[in-house]
């Protein structure tokens, strides 16, 4: 995502993706008796992923449309439409569990901090049926991925076809948060920070790049994980509220730290 | 070699560049030249095919530009536009290999940087390799740039008199010295048989490099100049609207154009 955007703040918090599937996992679970009198068919688990997916990727093209075309989308465009889509999935999400019977509200709050405590094996292996063509794909294309360092028209120049490539990497993206979203709530951080650690680590090149994120994300997360459930044992803390806690401060630290590397757009001279 | 016909630009109504036709032709150094806002970097554009003429064609190797896929026109010419902001740490050596072609293979295959360690050699750039891409002062940056481009160029399948390389003011913002690097660089291609095409601001600098110099002004192409028919002031005094006088600089063939500041 940071390739796509250019932008070594993007992550699918800022893009909407996450607050999206957010709200369509918040209706199901706040409208979870209705859905099922209406389609009876379909076990209420699966809903949850599937209007994850539709409502993430709605607000991710809502908020890269509002931002202007991709060719131009810049920081500041980019943060506010998110902020705004954000604001929107938000309240509706407040209205949500305003008016839903006390389990259901609070089971929506306890998701939107995050929580593995809902994760079985069953998830599991749906995340990972998911997750590993996507990432498998992203993989593929990550020579294309490392050209937008160009910009998007020198790309063009060395061979990308950056349209289609930026389509099918958001859908990928979109379609993976949505799931995870779907199933475990938001975790706040995980997206911006852990590619940021790696790409300082092992550089910018995505074919490291990629499977290193991944894997670091996945040992942090089960680390936090761990701490999470035993910290005020026996009840469980939502993984979010940790990973916001400790990312964000890692995060303006990190900044700071190694802001001259990120520069201000031009060529130190 | 490439022919322009006919061909016409124009954006939100308005003409940018109309009606012009030329050929470059293979093997050569051609320069574009005028003052801001005559469509030279339009007209590079188009050439590149990063934009397509509203009206009239280009052809390139005798096949409409327009036809070739991305990938096929990525092996056939490359570009190097003025500077490169790039917002993400990277390494000189990852940067570079950028330029190679888009296969999926290992993370440095070794044919790629055989040849990349030849360029670096050749450019006389081997001790920044290893650097990282922000460290770079803007002409060592640019040398790298153009390091990955000629990569990009390496491709054998296609024989070096259909090879393009387009420059985009591609030394306006550098010391002197690295303007000669970058230009005689450009030059060795030449003599390889690589057709350049580059748009210059300076004049002198198009006197000294380039064999055919094609000059605009306010989107139209004003005239073309070849060994035939070289560049004279009336040339400066119609495009510029400047007067200048042709100096001799006592080497063979090396004239340069002095331009007469306007008096009070």
């Amino acid at each position: 995502m940071q390739a796509l955007f250019r932008n070594p703040i993007v992550e699918p918090g800022i893009l909407g993706t996450s607050a999206g599937a957010a709200l369509g996992a918040s209706c199901v679970i706040g409208f979870a008796g209705s859905l099922s009198v209406m389609l009876p068919m379909i076990p209420v688990i699966w809903f949850q992923p599937i209007v994850a997916t539709i409502f993430a990727s709605l607000a991710t093209y809502l908020v890269i449309q509002l931002s202007g075309r991709a060719s131009q989308v810049t920081t500041t465009s980019l943060l506010l439409s998110g902020m705004s889509i954000n604001a929107i999935a938000v309240s509706i999400m407040g209205f949500i569990s305003y008016f839903s019977r006390d389990p259901q509200a609070r089971s929506i709050t306890f998701w939107n901090l995050g929580t593995f405590s809902g994760a079985g094996w069953w998830q599991c292996w749906m995340v990972l049926g998911i997750g590993i063509p996507c990432i498998g794909y992203c993989f593929r294309k990550s020579h294309q991925l490392n050209t937008l360092l160009l910009g998007y028209t020198d790309a063009l120049y060395s061979g990308t076809e950056v349209k289609k490539l930026r389509n099918q990497i958001l859908f990928a993206n979109t379609v993976m948060v949505a799931v995870l979203t779907g199933f475990v709530g938001v975790i706040a951080f995980m997206g911006m920070i852990v590619p940021h650690i790696m790409r300082l680590l092992v550089g910018s090149h995505h074919r490291m790049l990629l499977p290193a994120a991944a894997l670091s994300g996945a040992i942090l997360l089960c680390l936090t994980d761990l701490f999470a459930r035993t910290i005020i044992a026996p009840a469980e803390l939502p993984i979010g509220i940790i990973t916001s806690l400790i990312g964000a401060p890692l995060f303006i630290f990190l900044y700071r730290k190694f802001s001259p590397l990120y520069g201000e757009g031009g060529i130190n001279d | 070699m490439i022919k322009v016909e006919n061909v016409s630009f124009s954006q939100k109504g308005k003409y940018l560049l109309s009606d012009i036709n030329f050929q470059i032709s293979s093997g050569k150094f051609h320069a574009i030249i005028g003052p801001n806002g005559a469509g030279k970097s339009t007209l590079i554009k188009l050439l590149a095919g990063s934009l397509h003429p509203t009206e009239g064609k280009i052809w390139m190797n005798g096949r409409e530009l327009s036809t070739y896929s991305i990938s096929a026109l990525a092996g056939m010419r490359a570009v190097l536009s003025q500077y490169y902001p790039i917002l993400m740490p990277i390494k000189t050596e990852e940067l570079i290999l950028l330029g190679k072609s888009d296969r999926f293979e290992a993370l440095n295959s070794k044919y790629d940087r055989i040849k990349m360690l030849g360029l670096l050699e050749e450019m006389k750039i081997t001790h920044l390799y290893n650097r990282y891409y922000h460290s770079l002062s803007g002409g060592e940056a640019q040398l790298v740039q153009l390091c990955r481009v000629l990569l990009q160029l390496e491709r054998e399948d296609i024989s070096a008199n259909n090879k393009f390389l387009f420059l985009d003011e591609p030394v306006s913002h550098l010391d002197i010295q690295y303007q000669h690097a970058v230009l005689a660089v450009a030059t060795s291609l030449v003599s390889k048989g690589i057709t350049v095409v580059s748009v210059l601001h300076d004049i002198n600098l198009a006197l000294d490099y380039a064999s055919n110099i094609h000059m605009m002004k306010m989107g139209k192409l004003i005239r073309s100049t070849s060994e035939e028919q070289p560049l004279i002031p009336e040339d400066i005094r119609q495009v510029y609207g400047l007067d200048a006088s042709l100096v001799d600089t006592g080497r063979a063939h090396q004239y340069m154009i002095r331009i007469h500041p306007p008096l009070k």
